[in-house]
């Protein structure tokens, strides 16, 4: 009995013993928590520890251990030499062990090749594990190894992988295919024979991985789509986003190559036409009518054009539905897939969808904003209806403002040019001076491009002459310079003598020069202001810069061929005296080439010996004076920043940065015919299951009987086109019958609309017969 | 697609970064060389090309999110990528600043290596993701430290990956409950006189899902004709021949917070939008004068919230003298930003006084005469009520037999709300 008290005494002490210890040691723990940050904390004295972590029993210290391996590869330092620690953990049992333990291994697996062939074993024997997450990522962190040595093993767990029930593991299989293209591309054969497998998954979660692959691996053998074409066009919608994105760009490669121009050979023109028109100011008004005939035509031929191949019709139908998604880069893509291989009336929706785009993050308003610039370029009649979304917010970045004032630019017409010029006039009022000087330019191309507003924006601009501000002053008179030549003289006359009376007020030198051109080219209309602007600048002639200087001698030579008097001589030789000893060359090569040609045989000094040739040279030459300097001068034409970006395709990064890079893929030209056997390879039988998103929420399976189900059978629109296109021999009855099922089914949508229960009967019937068709691994995936 | 990706602090200093294909080294240095030529962050272009690499990046929560690319690919991709990792670390963080990314920058680094596979997206949708990477949470932190040696805090996750990309299976709630935002943000520029220059409100109806099993749910909206004309976009989860058919979205929801869809609304008519607002200045030679009052115009009677506006006045602006008959107003001598900041209006405005400010301003020097243009922008916020009018109507549950506890909350805000005098 003793005994029995005495053990029981004991034992309660060395319990509270324990439990002392064990409150002791969860409070100084649990003081850790307060500080989740200390792993990220790498001094010297804790790199010690680490290596006695890592080699604890505890999967808890490994854990801390490898956290700070993690921290301080972050910070750049090079903890290459843990690595025999870390790769023996590589086999622990824990997943947060193991997933740190990849993490690492990636970084360094290259510069260790030998060590980390270690891991080779552990990552073969998780490849046969039962947990899907196990094999996807053992498959995904084993391919990652740069190690050229296991590539035979990597061939084979990946033809093993394309196996595999879970769809995760077939999408890490297909991305590793480029991981192996890269290591070794000699492998390219297998790999391509891998992707051909693959290729007739008809998981949406693997499809768009192996769609990328691909365009790595062989994005010349489109010849393998051909059988995949209508299930790809058909899952689309279902496809996740990234996948929809490389999807619709392999299409549209397999559009341009194996269907024929839905514009009728036309598209090309349009292209080539509508930028001439932002080219040539003069034939304006020809150039305006000749677009609209264009675009006639366009609609014309549209409806003259081949009919569309059904299939290429299908890619449209399948894209439209994307035009909702919430990823702004499948937008992008399927407005660049209907301008790139759809005609012109079909590119109204995705134009709006773009728009609509306009709401996202800055960085993203701006790659959307540059396509949308190059959409307008083509066809501006697209964005006309959204001109008021271009209008400019305050407080926007720059690289978004220049874009949009750019698209409206392009997309103002006749119709809107109102508004539009409204806006602009509240622009150059603004307080942000590049804002004024960008809308200058902007105004400027408009009005060469639409003459009927010069006269509107001339005004504008002499508004801003008076501005206190130089550069947007230099802005201004240069673009009035541009825009006079287009306009009347009449005109003219009034705004060069205001223009020259603020020539002692501007003091930019791009203007000065700009002015005194202006005075010289038109001399003729302001008789009296010529001569006195001359004097007046001659006198600060020295003072000048070098390009008003090379102006004040222009328009003194100009002066004399028209004027006779004696002080625009005398005026003209003094400039000439005062260049003659210039530090600038450019201006003593212009002195003395002036003074040749207009003083030339009366004053300038004769070679000795060729006395009268020069002399009667230099007679032609005088005869001919007034046209060589006063002859009418061609417009300069105003070129915008943005327009040569159209030789790229819309939504690519060389189309951002406007240059070609690496793996850039151009559009091949439409094919002038397409074998008739094209078409027939892309009829295949539907087998296999597919992934139905109605499926998912299955409720009980009710059986309906087989002879129900062939009557209320459900003809998608995709199905009724492919059956007509296949079962073509037996047209006539088949066409019958198949109209049938089509109002059968138009019938059926009535029905579903019409009551909440009817409806889901109906879905269920679909999913019953989807069942029947795909047998046991339909009914496998649902039971998980 | 992306070969790596930095995400730096304000000061261009590396926190996290990650490779997926080589180790790209000097990408950030470029990157900094670049930015440095702007004086804000948010006016350094999105994508810049260098020598050696092509660099994407985001600027969100005083960090720098930086991408390197070093091949062709849709840059609006990367760029949206790289917003979604943003989400989706709010998502799981709650905040997102330094000091919560170097707590979890293990987490991090998981969640970067199962969004991508040698740079394409792998898996992206956070219901799954959380799946294999559980977010942090007090009580599994407390469990770590506390628990002496043994591992009770992680498991491995069960492999049983739904057949949804967007759910996962085998979702629990003792008590289900599904929740409504109606987010409008209005944007408008007016002139002068009230007039329209572009006017919108943008919408979301973000949802909070915590529903047992697999659900399926239709929610019906009231005035749905409102989107007839525009163009809207849904999670993928929505079906949308559905909604073409039957103006209904029906969807089998993610689990917790999500988007489920937005759209926008052309606001047309002035007297549509929520206020009125009449600004008065004029500059003369060496004075001016200003007034500007502020009242709510359609707001369904609800009340006018955190209502603010500021105006930078010219540069030669030296000094003002202001004065409201409600809330305060602050004039920076540095800057010429002058706010008014008024709070709430309260409903009897019509007895009480329109809000309204009054100054004069002090030049020390002529005026731009060209310079004139002043921008106002305007804050406010309206609870309970939509600019556009889009209401929901019923939501119906299927397939899953408990009745959930569904609630709806709306708020209008200004977005980019300004006018232009």
């Amino acid at each position: 009995m003793d005994k029995y008290l005495r053990g029981a005494a004991s034992l309660a002490s060395e319990a509270g013993k324990f439990s002392k210890r064990l409150t002791q040691e969860i409070v100084e723990r649990s003081k850790e928590v307060s500080s989740p940050g200390h792993l990220y904390d790498t001094s010297e004295g804790k790199m010690k520890e680490i290596r006695v972590h890592l080699d604890s029993k505890f999967d808890k210290e490994k854990i801390d251990g490898l956290k700070r391996l993690v921290a301080m590869m972050s910070k750049g330092r090079n903890v290459k030499e843990f690595f025999p620690d870390v790769v023996k953990l590589v086999a622990s049992n824990s997943f947060e062990v193991r997933k740190l333990v990849y993490i690492y291994l990636l970084r360094y697996a290259e510069q260790e090749p030998d060590l980390a062939l270690l891991s080779i074993n552990t990552f073969q024997k998780d490849l046969a594990d039962r947990n899907p997450l196990i094999r996807a990522m053992a498959l995904r962190v084993m391919s990652s190894i740069r190690v050229q040595v296991i590539t035979p093993i990597i061939m084979l767990a990946l033809k093993k992988a394309t196996t595999d029930l879970s769809p995760y593991v077939r999408k890490a299989a297909a991305n590793a295919i480029p991981k192996c293209y890269s290591l070794d591309p000699t492998q390219q054969e297998y790999l391509i024979e891998i992707i051909e497998t693959l290729l007739n998954d008809n998981s949406t979660i693997v499809l768009g991985s192996v769609i990328s692959s691909m365009n790595r691996v062989c994005p010349e053998r489109l010849d393998l789509i051909h059988k995949h074409y209508r299930k790809l066009c058909r899952l689309l919608v279902e496809a996740d986003e990234w996948g929809q994105i490389t999807i619709m760009e392999l299409l549209i490669q397999y559009a341009r190559t194996f269907f024929l121009n839905p514009n009728g050979g036309l598209e090309k023109d349009v292209s080539k036409l509508a930028p001439p028109a932002k080219q040539a100011g003069f034939y304006e008004d020809e150039e305006e009518q000749a677009e609209v005939q264009l675009i006639e035509k366009a609609v014309l031929t549209e409806t003259l054009a081949a009919p569309v191949d059904p299939d290429h019709e299908l890619l449209f139908r399948s894209c439209i539905p994307l035009l909702n998604s919430r990823n702004p880069s499948v937008v992008l893509t399927v407005a660049k897939l209907f301008n790139h291989i759809g005609t012109t009336s079909q590119c109204v929706q995705p134009a709006t969808a773009l728009v609509r785009l306009l709401r996202c993050s800055r960085e993203e308003r701006y790659i959307v904003l540059l396509n949308i610039a190059s959409m307008a370029q083509e066809r501006p009649f697209l964005f006309k209806p959204h001109v008021r979304q271009f209008f400019i917010f305050g407080g926007e970045p720059n690289f978004v403002r220049d874009l949009k004032l750019e698209i409206l630019g392009v997309v103002a017409d006749t119709d809107n040019v109102a508004i539009v010029m409204r806006e602009f006039q509240d622009y150059v009022r603004s307080s942000d001076e590049e804002l004024i000087i960008k809308t200058i330019q902007i105004l400027g191309r408009l009005s060469c491009r639409m003459p009927s507003i010069a006269e509107e924006s001339l005004n504008v601009l002499m508004y801003l002459v008076s501005s206190q501000n130089e550069n947007v002053v230099a802005e201004a008179v240069v673009v009035i310079r541009n825009l006079l030549q287009l306009t009347s003289i009449e005109q003219n006359t009034r705004i060069i003598s205001q223009l020259s009376r603020s020539l002692d007020k501007i003091t930019s030198p791009q203007a000065r020069a700009s002015i005194l051109w202006l005075i010289g080219q038109y001399c003729t209309s302001v008789p009296k202001l010529a001569p006195d602007t001359l004097r007046k600048s001659a006198k600060h002639f020295p003072a000048e810069a070098e390009i008003v200087k090379l102006q004040i001698l222009t328009l003194a030579a100009k002066l004399v061929c028209v004027d006779e008097r004696e002080v625009c001589r005398a005026l003209l030789r003094y400039v000439l005296e005062l260049a003659r000893y210039d530090a600038s060359w450019d201006v003593r090569d212009r002195a003395r080439f002036l003074k040749f040609l207009v003083l030339g045989a009366n004053e300038g000094p004769r070679p000795v010996g060729d006395q009268d040739a020069s002399g009667h040279g230099s007679s032609v030459l005088q005869s001919k004076l007034h046209k060589i300097l006063l002859g009418v001068k061609a417009t300069p034409v105003p070129e915008s920043p943005y327009a040569g970006r159209n030789r790229y395709n819309l939504g690519t990064l060389s189309h951002t940065l406007n240059s070609a890079l690496p793996y850039y893929k151009s559009l091949p030209p439409w094919p002038m015919s397409v074998p008739p056997e094209a078409a027939a390879l892309r009829d295949v039988e539907e087998i296999g299951e597919r992934w139905n998103r109605d499926r998912v929420v299955a409720a009980p399976v009710t059986i309906i009987s087989g002879k129900e189900k062939t009557k209320k059978r459900v003809v998608t629109l995709e199905q009724f086109y492919e059956e007509s296109a296949s079962e073509s021999e037996e047209e006539e009855e088949e066409v019958e019958e198949s109209e049938e099922e089509a109002d059968e089914d138009d019938d059926d949508d009535d029905e579903a609309s019409e009551e909440e229960s009817d409806e889901e009967e109906d879905t269920e019937d679909s999913e019953d017969e989807n069942e029947h068709a795909e047998g046991s691994t339909a009914l496998i995936q649902n039971r998980k | 697609m992306i070969s790596s990706l930095f995400i730096l602090d304000k000061a261009g200093k590396v926190i996290i970064e990650k490779h997926w294909r080589n180790t790209i080294t000097g990408a950030v240095d470029e990157f900094l060389k670049v930015s440095q030529k702007h004086s804000i962050p948010q006016e350094v272009p999105p994508v810049i090309a260098t020598e050696t690499h092509y660099l994407h990046h985001i600027f969100r929560s005083g960090l720098v999110f930086l991408s390197v690319v070093e091949e062709e690919v849709p840059p609006l991709s990367v760029l949206h990528f790289l917003h979604r990792l943003v989400d989706l670390l709010l998502d799981y963080f709650g905040a997102l600043s330094e000091a919560t990314l170097k707590e979890n920058f293990v987490i991090v680094y998981e969640l970067l290596e199962e969004l991508l596979d040698y740079g394409f997206p792998y898996i992206t949708e956070p219901n799954i993701l959380k799946d294999v990477v559980p977010p942090p949470s007090l009580l599994s932190t407390v469990i770590n430290a506390v628990s002496l040696g043994t591992n009770f805090g992680t498991k491995l996750p069960s492999g049983s990956l739904s057949s949804i990309p967007w759910r996962s299976t085998g979702v629990k709630y003792t008590n289900n409950e599904i929740f409504f935002d109606i987010v409008e943000t209005v944007n408008a520029i007016l002139d002068r006189n009230g007039n329209i220059v572009t006017a919108e409100t943008h919408g979301e109806v973000l949802c909070n899902s915590r529903l047992s099993g697999m659900p399926d749910l239709i929610l019906a909206l009231m005035n749905h004709r409102l989107l007839e004309n525009t163009m809207t976009s849904f999670h993928p989860c929505v079906r949308y021949h559905r909604f073409e058919k039957d103006r209904v979205l029906s969807f089998v929801p993610p689990d917790g917070q999500f988007k489920l869809m937005d759209y926008n609304v052309n606001l047309t008519a002035s007297n549509t939008l929520p206020l009125l607002i009449k600004p008065f200045i004029r500059i003369m030679k060496r004075t001016g004068k200003l007034e500007i009052s502020f009242q709510p115009r359609s707001t369904g009677g609800k009340l006018v919230e955190s209502a603010a506006l500021s105006l930078t006045l010219p540069k030669a602006v030296a000094s003002v003298k202001l004065s409201a008959n409600a809330g305060q107003c602050t004039f920076d001598h540095i800057t010429k930003e002058l706010r008014w900041t008024i709070g709430k209006i309260s409903s009897d405005f019509n007895i009480a006084g329109v809000p309204l400010l009054t100054g004069t301003l002090y030049l020390d020097s002529d005026p731009d005469p060209i310079q004139t243009l002043y921008t106002i922008y305007v804050d406010f916020k309206i609870n309970m009520f939509t600019a556009s009018g889009l209401k929901i109507d019923t939501l119906q549950v299927h397939h899953e037999p408990y009745k959930p506890f569904k609630g709806v909350r709306t708020v209008t805000r200004a977005g980019r709300y300004q006018i232009r005098v």
